[in-house]
């Protein structure tokens, strides 16, 4: 502070004032990191109580049969009448929210992404992702549901969910890797396009349904119905939305149940690269005569058992060894793709760099981020809108147990085995590289880095450290 | 309905990932039960808010004890985070300022914060005066309102920007401006009256 005190300035003040902290010893925190590892995180009220008398389970269970049936009386009477707009609104709302259905279910769905990556001369980039799958299973549980995933360029696949009575069994076929559940209960399977079979996957659940006024206010004035249509053999009513995106949806609704049979959505390109979202059941059969055959998978010999257990309520407990639910250390087999470090300091300035375990990471500008007010269906009640402007890095690291797809070995080849790499021009002024290293894959869209520049992270910090 | 009934619950729904902001992750993970999530949280947050509390307490064992309350609370009451009204690191410090003021509440102590000596050199007599310096600073702080004091730590003692600031303090963006120029006003105008 100056002698002179008509020249006590701001700066020196907080100068001054940092100087009144006080001083403690760090060593508490390891006190209170046990502390609160020892503590549980108190358990929500759910819809389903977790009872632990099993016959009091199965007559709660009986008293909610009751009142679903009724509903569904109410729905059936509903659809014997000229079924009114709102009715349907209503109903293709919940559906968006959290589709059930009691009762046995085999399904197969086909879900397509077109990815803004693969967008011709637009410098925004954005990600876009699928939060695909929520089940709530419970013992007895019957079902299988078979998700193709296709997404070009990135990522694509078959991730196949099987229940047949007992513990679920995922196997994503993309990785060729299982995993299965070790208790029941309510989960959501958090399966996107981005992103690897891993417990993080299973690390969520959420409550059934939704505050369905809110997802009204959401959707409101601007859902309409607008006809009525055949999927996978089931009568559908086409229902149109419009998110706070401006992105426009179209759902088809069953129209004995309410379960979304196929949803088609383009991105307004407001604020990402217009991209297209399509999924659609090819086959779906309700009822209690599932083929025991269908509820069979027969795992390949070398397919990879993740050893993750499917959590219910938290990992921690539920996970042996120091893998916990979400700082997992290296997924089986994965490399972890290591951050190219040197863009930092180059001209391009890449101010940030998104790092999300061993799966992918983005290196951008700083991106355009708004929240808006929910998507559908989430629990977290706001949507991301992530806009990537100016130069930008995409990495993604994959498994593919037969080498790289066909679609990322183009253009011009580097190194050898094994560690191949590909390098090609893309439009839009952007570089791609491909990268083998035994059964692992990485993929790398930039339009901050030359074909060069891309082989020499490959070989650098790829190649010679794995 | 018998024992082999069950619940299919299957949704489709859509997002965009990748928000950027890692705590997004973390905390929806952490309102669904996930421990380590809440651990990862801790581990990213332990030092702004501990920074916070070291600039609104003075007794360094009672800063432990705040600090402790203030993520125990936080583990306590995650599932009710709602990302759709804060941020996680907001709803954090609304925490810790609501831990400080009942600290202060049930201790009926004063708020003033306690005098960093690592600033010491070697000339003993600079030594001295800046000791006093920063116990002049530290009993004008006392004259402040709390707010004032939440406001200056979250500013100057985290380095939160204003917008933060008035979340973290249920005010609006401008208000938490006034907040902190008041102070700075004040401490200001004292540190003149002191040299007078």
């Amino acid at each position: 502070v100056s002698d002179d005190p008509t020249h006590t300035d701001e700066r020196d003040l907080v100068d001054l004032y940092h100087a009144t902290a006080a001083i403690v010893s760090p060593d508490y925190r390891d006190q209170l990191r046990t502390r609160l590892r020892a503590t549980p995180i108190p358990a929500r009220r759910r819809f389903w109580p977790a009872f632990p008398v099993p016959r009091l389970r199965v007559a709660v269970a009986a008293v909610a049969v009751v009142l679903a049936g009724s509903v569904a009386g109410v729905l059936g009477t509903r659809q014997a009448q000229p079924v009114s707009a709102r009715t349907l609104l209503d109903q293709a709302v919940l559906a968006l929210g959290s589709q059930q259905y009691s009762g046995t279910m085999v399904t197969n769905s086909t879900i397509a992404v077109a990815s803004p990556f693969a967008a011709q001369s637009d410098p925004v980039e954005g990600a876009i992702e699928q939060r695909a799958l929520q089940f709530a299973f419970e013992n007895g549980t019957h079902f299988r549901i078979d998700v193709s995933w296709k997404t070009p360029e990135i990522d694509g696949g078959t991730v196949t969910f099987v229940a047949d009575g007992g513990p679920l069994l995922v196997y994503d076929r993309r990785g060729n890797v299982y995993s299965k559940a070790s208790s029941y209960g309510l989960s959501v399977f958090d399966l996107t396009g981005g992103d690897p079979l891993s417990a993080g996957t299973f690390g969520r659940f959420s409550s059934f349904g939704q505050s369905l006024a809110r997802l009204v206010q959401v959707t409101g004035s601007k859902a309409q119905v607008v006809g009525t249509d055949t999927v996978a053999g089931r009568k559908a009513d086409i229902v149109s939305l419009q998110d706070h995106s401006g992105a426009q949806i179209r759902v088809w609704i069953d129209h004995q149940h309410p379960f979304i049979l196929k949803w088609q959505q383009a991105d307004s390109g407001q604020v990402l690269t217009p991209g297209s979202f399509l999924m659609k059941v090819t086959s779906i059969h309700y009822g209690k005569t599932i083929p025991s055959s269908s509820l069979r998978v027969s795992l390949p010999k070398d397919a990879v058992n993740l050893h993750r257990q499917i959590c219910v309520y938290s990992c921690s407990s539920a996970v042996s060894g120091s893998n916990s639910s979400w700082d997992s250390g290296l997924f089986p087999g994965y490399i972890r793709i290591p951050a190219p470090v040197y863009l930092d300091a180059s001209s391009r300035k890449l101010l940030q760099v998104y790092l999300y375990g061993e799966t992918f990471m983005l290196a951008t500008a700083p991106p355009t981020i708004s929240y808006g007010p929910t998507s559908y269906g989430w629990t977290d009640g706001r949507q991301h809108v992530v806009a990537f402007r100016g130069p930008y890095v995409y990495i993604q690291e994959r498994i593919h147990v037969h080498g790289l797809p066909s679609t990322l070995k183009q253009g011009t080849r580097h190194g050898a085995s094994p560690c191949v790499s590909w390098t090609r021009s893309l439009p839009g002024g952007r570089h791609g590289l491909a990268v083998q290293v035994g059964r692992v894959s990485v993929a790398v869209h930039t339009n901050a880095l030359s074909e060069s520049q891309l082989v020499a992270y490959a070989r650098k910090d790829i190649c010679t450290n794995h | 309905m018998t024992e082999n009934s069950h619940v299919v619950v299957i949704s489709v729904v859509r997002d965009r990932l990748s928000s950027g902001d890692p705590d997004d992750e973390l905390a929806g993970a952490a309102r669904e039960g996930d421990k380590d999530a809440f651990m990862h949280l801790y581990e990213r947050h332990v030092v702004t808010i501990e920074r916070y509390v070291r600039h609104r307490i003075t007794e360094p064992a009672d800063v432990e004890d705040v600090v402790s309350v203030i993520f125990l609370e936080a583990l306590r009451h995650v599932r009710r985070y709602d990302p759709a009204r804060a941020r996680f690191r907001t709803w954090l410090f609304g925490i810790a300022t609501h831990t400080v003021h009942n600290y202060y509440r049930r201790s009926g102590r004063k708020a003033a914060a306690t005098i960093d000596r690592s600033h010491a050199v070697d000339d003993p007599e600079a030594t001295a005066l800046r000791n006093e310096t920063v116990d002049h600073m530290r009993e004008i702080l006392t004259t402040l309102s709390q707010d004032q004091q939440d406001a200056l730590a979250l500013r100057f003692g985290v380095g939160l920007p204003f917008v933060e600031v008035g979340a973290a303090l249920h005010r609006s963006e401008s208000a938490a401006k006034m907040l902190v120029q008041r102070a700075l006003a004040g401490l200001r105008r004292d540190f003149r009256q002191e040299n007078l």
